[in-house]
């Protein structure tokens, strides 16, 4: 039997091989450590050429290429990182900055020295955009990241926990166990509990574990009505990532900040009018009825991706397709209402973006106005894209056209790139990248 | 076994994955975490050259990988389930998956990945004498869960 067990280890794990999928996205990881990088661009005209993507190049294929190519330029822009995880779950709404950056060696460069990291598979789409704070949305609670240096997370957080008085209700200190052994190492844990939101019903109760050795905080938790919804912490260098939740109406009351107010009864009035029809995303159907009611985007032999409107917000789920063509829905089977909300630059259009379910949240020091709008259409463009939402393909296509007709933008354009190039020259490196892709 | 590593070739990739598979049950995790370490590796292509055991380095990283999704599952209040992928249905991996990760991970580098027991001590942070220990506590976990699965669960094949 010695040798039986060493034999069949051997055979069951190694024989075990990565998937073609898997073999693909390495060997991209390798081309792209390989390649230099281009030229700086200027990020506003980086998303402008992203707009023209969907401008000039109507089929998917040539867009993803273009697309690729593109983010492969967009490297060392003006201070702008973008996230974009169509992995939507659970593990995607709590990637650490680690995570993130752990992707890609060039992200882990300061924001002083931006890059941005690209991945386009059939999979996956991710940029980083620490700039803009990219809300997931849970059931009834929202998940935003921010972080702070080694040397005051434990305040920031206490203070965060403890003396947050905003929407979500003041939180107080409810238990302190002392004497914990977490991972081999000595910690304490303080639990608080958020009073009552006025928008949502039942308490939530947070409890952080402080390593005693760092007087750090190593994990968080919170239960929402007896339910685990989430929270951790990860540590990245000087650096902690702190994923946390909040009650919606919280959130919206944030994102409006700055910003004009969503309309949201407006754009939700819009996409519950949506007609089933077919579109270039598949098959726009409805199920249920009243607050709960859900657009399915039915795609040939996949699940539909779900949109289900929850009262106060809209939430997107979507499958997660494999190679094999087989399929397993991302979140967490316990909680169906994991899912994401697109959050881009509220601004972006009136006449659009107004009509569309999407918030924003920026950073306290805003990118240019015009830089913000071209991102949020980029963004938007690729999340609807993707997560095969709501938003019909023709719409994307006017948010590339408005991208590239604002005037303000291509403003920016000339100001912000060297000598004379400007919006002409993306748009001729599009059409060779659009004939080259075919 | 670590001589003629290179994790940057599919080869190479391979091993990371086979670690990161043997760790983790589900099968998107295991791929996160290899190609996490392999761009962590790319990013500083110079961080095994010049080494001696440049594999059980690259494993290295993987472990830190394969750890922070662990981590990443437990405190995010739910235990993910083996996920369907075809590869998993052997056998030989429920029973591993049933075991402790240190069982699974000990078995997994010294029997599918050739490392020798000071290579996989100085991953783990054991003396030689402790993962001999390890080892021969983890096949005797191994061969209880094995047996039991094969006569419970007749229907899970090989």
């Amino acid at each position: 039997m010695r040798e039986e067990v060493e034999n069949l280890i051997r055979e069951g794990i190694g024989t075990v091989a990565p998937s073609p999928a898997l073999l693909a996205r390495a060997e991209g990881a390798r081309r792209r450590s390989r390649s230099r990088r281009l030229a700086a661009l200027s990020s506003a005209a980086t998303v402008a050429a992203v707009a023209c993507v969907f401008a000039f190049l109507p089929q998917r294929s040539q867009a993803d290429e273009a697309l690729r190519r593109t983010f492969q330029a967009w490297s060392q822009t003006a201070g702008i990182y973008y996230r974009l995880d169509t992995r939507v779950d659970d593990r995607a709404a709590h990637l650490s900055r680690e995570q993130w950056f752990a992707s890609d060696r060039d992200l882990s460069r300061t924001a002083r020295e931006p890059q941005v990291w690209w991945d386009v598979t059939p999979s996956e789409v991710r940029l980083v955009v620490p700039s803009l704070r990219i809300i997931q949305v849970s059931r009834a609670d929202a998940t935003g990241t921010f972080e702070k240096s080694r040397s005051d997370a434990y305040g920031f957080l206490k203070s965060r926990l403890v003396d947050d008085l905003g929407p979500g209700g003041k939180r107080k200190l409810i238990r302190h166990e002392k004497n914990l052994n977490v991972d081999r190492s000595p910690a304490f844990a303080l639990t608080f509990e958020s009073a009552a939101s006025p928008h949502v019903e039942g308490t939530t109760t947070y409890r952080m574990v402080v390593d005693e050795r760092t007087n750090l905080p190593t994990s968080l938790t919170s239960h929402y009505h007896g339910r685990v919804i989430g929270g951790r912490m990860a540590r990245f260098e000087d650096r902690y990532t702190f994923a946390y939740h909040r009650p919606m109406p919280d959130v919206y009351g944030s994102v409006a900040k700055g910003f004009e107010t969503i309309e949201m009864e407006r754009a939700s009035a819009r996409l519950l009018s949506l007609p089933e029809e077919q579109t270039p995303f598949g098959r726009i159907k409805w199920a249920g009825r009243g607050p709960q009611r859900s657009l399915l985007v039915v795609q040939e032999g996949a699940p539909p991706s779900r949109v289900v409107w929850k009262g106060t917000t809209w939430v997107f789920t979507r499958t997660r397709h494999k190679i094999d063509g087989s399929f397993s829905y991302s979140q967490p089977p316990d909680t169906s209402g994991w899912g994401m909300a697109v959050f881009t630059p509220l601004s972006v259009s009136d006449r659009v973006f107004k009509d569309l379910p999407f918030a924003v949240e920026a950073s306290p020091k805003p990118y240019p106005r015009p830089v913000l709008e071209a991102m949020a259409a980029a963004y938007l463009a690729f999340v609807v894209d993707y997560a095969s939402a709501s938003v019909r393909y023709e719409e994307i296509r006017k948010l590339g056209d408005l991208a590239l007709a604002r005037a303000d933008l291509e403003q920016t354009i000339r100001e912000g790139l060297p000598g004379d190039i400007g919006l002409d020259f993306f748009r001729s490196k599009l059409r060779e990248l659009g004939s080259s892709s075919r | 076994m670590s001589q003629g590593f290179d994790a940057r070739t599919p080869e190479g990739f391979a091993v990371l994955y086979r670690y990161c598979r043997s760790i983790l049950p589900v099968a998107e995790d295991a791929e996160d975490a290899a190609m996490e370490a392999l761009q962590a590796i790319l990013a500083t292509p110079r961080i095994l050259q010049g080494r001696r055991d440049p594999m059980r380095y690259a494993i290295g990283i993987a472990r830190r990988k394969v750890f922070a999704k662990l981590r990443a599952s437990r405190s995010a209040g739910w235990t993910a389930e083996p996920s369907d992928d075809p590869q998993p249905s052997l056998l030989v991996q429920v029973a591993l998956w049933r075991l402790s990760v240190e069982h699974r991970e000990v078995l997994c580098l010294r029997f599918a990945l050739g490392l020798s027991a000071s290579e996989t001590g100085e991953l783990m942070g054991r003396t030689p004498a402790a993962i001999d220990s390890l080892v021969q506590r983890a096949k005797a976990a191994f061969r209880e869960v094995y047996g039991d699965i094969e006569e419970k669960e007749p229907c899970v094949k090989k």
